[in-house]
């Protein structure tokens, strides 16, 4: 199977919004994951803290990457309008 | 409180995000009424979401070839055919302290005045979770909300008249698997005022001026001079600003 450096997944969320990410990847740690879709966040500066809190983060380790989602959320009070948490996660492991 | 309603206008679409965001900037320095405005776009255009990516979401070189211009927003939702003579937006910009605190509870509101609107037309809408209005199961309106700086902002869109062929050929269809069934699909999930009422566009300018002033106490107005610099400003340095549209 051929590795490529970026990944990508795409979800339309049941109920939901149309969630992607692209998760570039060194070996099994996420060097950066972008999110993009048409959900909404609010505020809107918390999508870059969500982006910034995978980073270095070991892909294999999904329940890491969800509390660091999680504390993203509880610290800033952000409200997500289309996804889950869980949503992103799982996404974030099927772009392995 | 006096709400300002701003008469339909038609602007460029960095013009028409920039005077929403210029507004905005007034409101926050209390130097402006809240404010209702209902536009149109000329070019036709296409907006994004803040959030989407723009060679996800568009074909850039069809909006191109089109003269359809393309712009990102400052608001999450998704990507927006605005047709230069099918197509209405409105926005309304206020301290967030006029609102509803809920951002559900906001959308079904203001959605809910769409919908009012519509029923004079003779057409029978529902609100959809999250930021939808549907007739009979397709789409007629989407909207999109911000709240920055205690401001709120949410604009949508309300189809009039539509040629779903136009706008399937400047937006993607999301899906991972392109196919002609998906294109379908996407085609069916939308309509306008034209499929269900013989109401014109005049009409329905009017209907949603009644519905959204509805209760108010208000006047008509236009933007301020400040409004109009900083909007220029704005759509200059930002909207047109491919850093900022590409920015996704």
């Amino acid at each position: 199977m051929i590795r490529l450096p970026v990944s990508h997944a795409e979800r339309k969320v049941r109920g939901g919004k149309l969630l992607r990410v692209s998760v570039d990847r060194q070996a099994d740690l996420i060097r950066s994951v972008k999110i993009t879709g048409d959900f909404f966040i609010h505020p809107e500066e918390d999508l870059e803290k969500l982006e910034e809190a995978a980073r270095g983060l070991p892909l294999n380790r999904p329940d890491k990457l969800e509390e660091a989602f999680h504390r993203v959320v509880r610290e800033n009070g952000t409200q997500i309008l289309g996804f889950s948490i869980e949503d992103l996660t799982e996404l974030m492991r099927e772009a392995r | 409180m006096s709400w300002r309603f701003l008469p339909f206008s038609v602007q460029n679409a960095a013009m028409n995000m920039a005077m929403d965001e210029s507004i905005s900037l007034h409101i926050h320095a209390q130097r402006s009424d809240p404010t209702i405005r209902l536009y149109g776009w000329k070019p036709s255009a296409v907006s994004i979401g803040c959030f989407q990516s723009l060679v996800d979401e568009v074909e850039v070189d069809q909006c191109q070839l089109q003269g359809v211009e393309v712009v990102r927003r400052r608001t999450g939702g998704g990507a927006v055919y605005h047709d230069q003579w099918g197509e209405i937006t409105y926005s309304v910009i206020a301290p967030e302290s006029l609102v509803t605190e809920d951002i559900n509870q906001e959308y079904l509101v203001i959605c809910g005045k769409i919908i009012e609107a519509l029923g004079v037309l003779g057409i029978q809408a529902e609100f959809h979770p999250i930021n939808d209005v549907l007739v009979r199961g397709r789409k007629i309106s989407g909207s999109a909300q911000t709240r920055r700086s205690k401001v709120f902002l949410q604009h949508g869109t309300i189809i009039y008249d539509l040629n779903t062929e136009k706008m399937f050929s400047l937006l993607k269809v999301p899906s991972i698997k392109l196919s002609d069934k998906s294109i379908i699909q996407a085609k069916e999930r939308v309509t306008c005022v034209r499929d269900h009422s013989g109401a014109t566009k005049d009409d329905l300018i009017i209907a949603l001026k009644s519905s959204f002033t509805k209760d108010l106490e208000f006047y008509e107005g236009s933007l301020t001079e400040s409004e109009m610099e900083i909007a220029r400003e704005l759509a200059v340095k930002k909207y047109s600003n491919p850093s900022w549209t590409s920015s996704r």
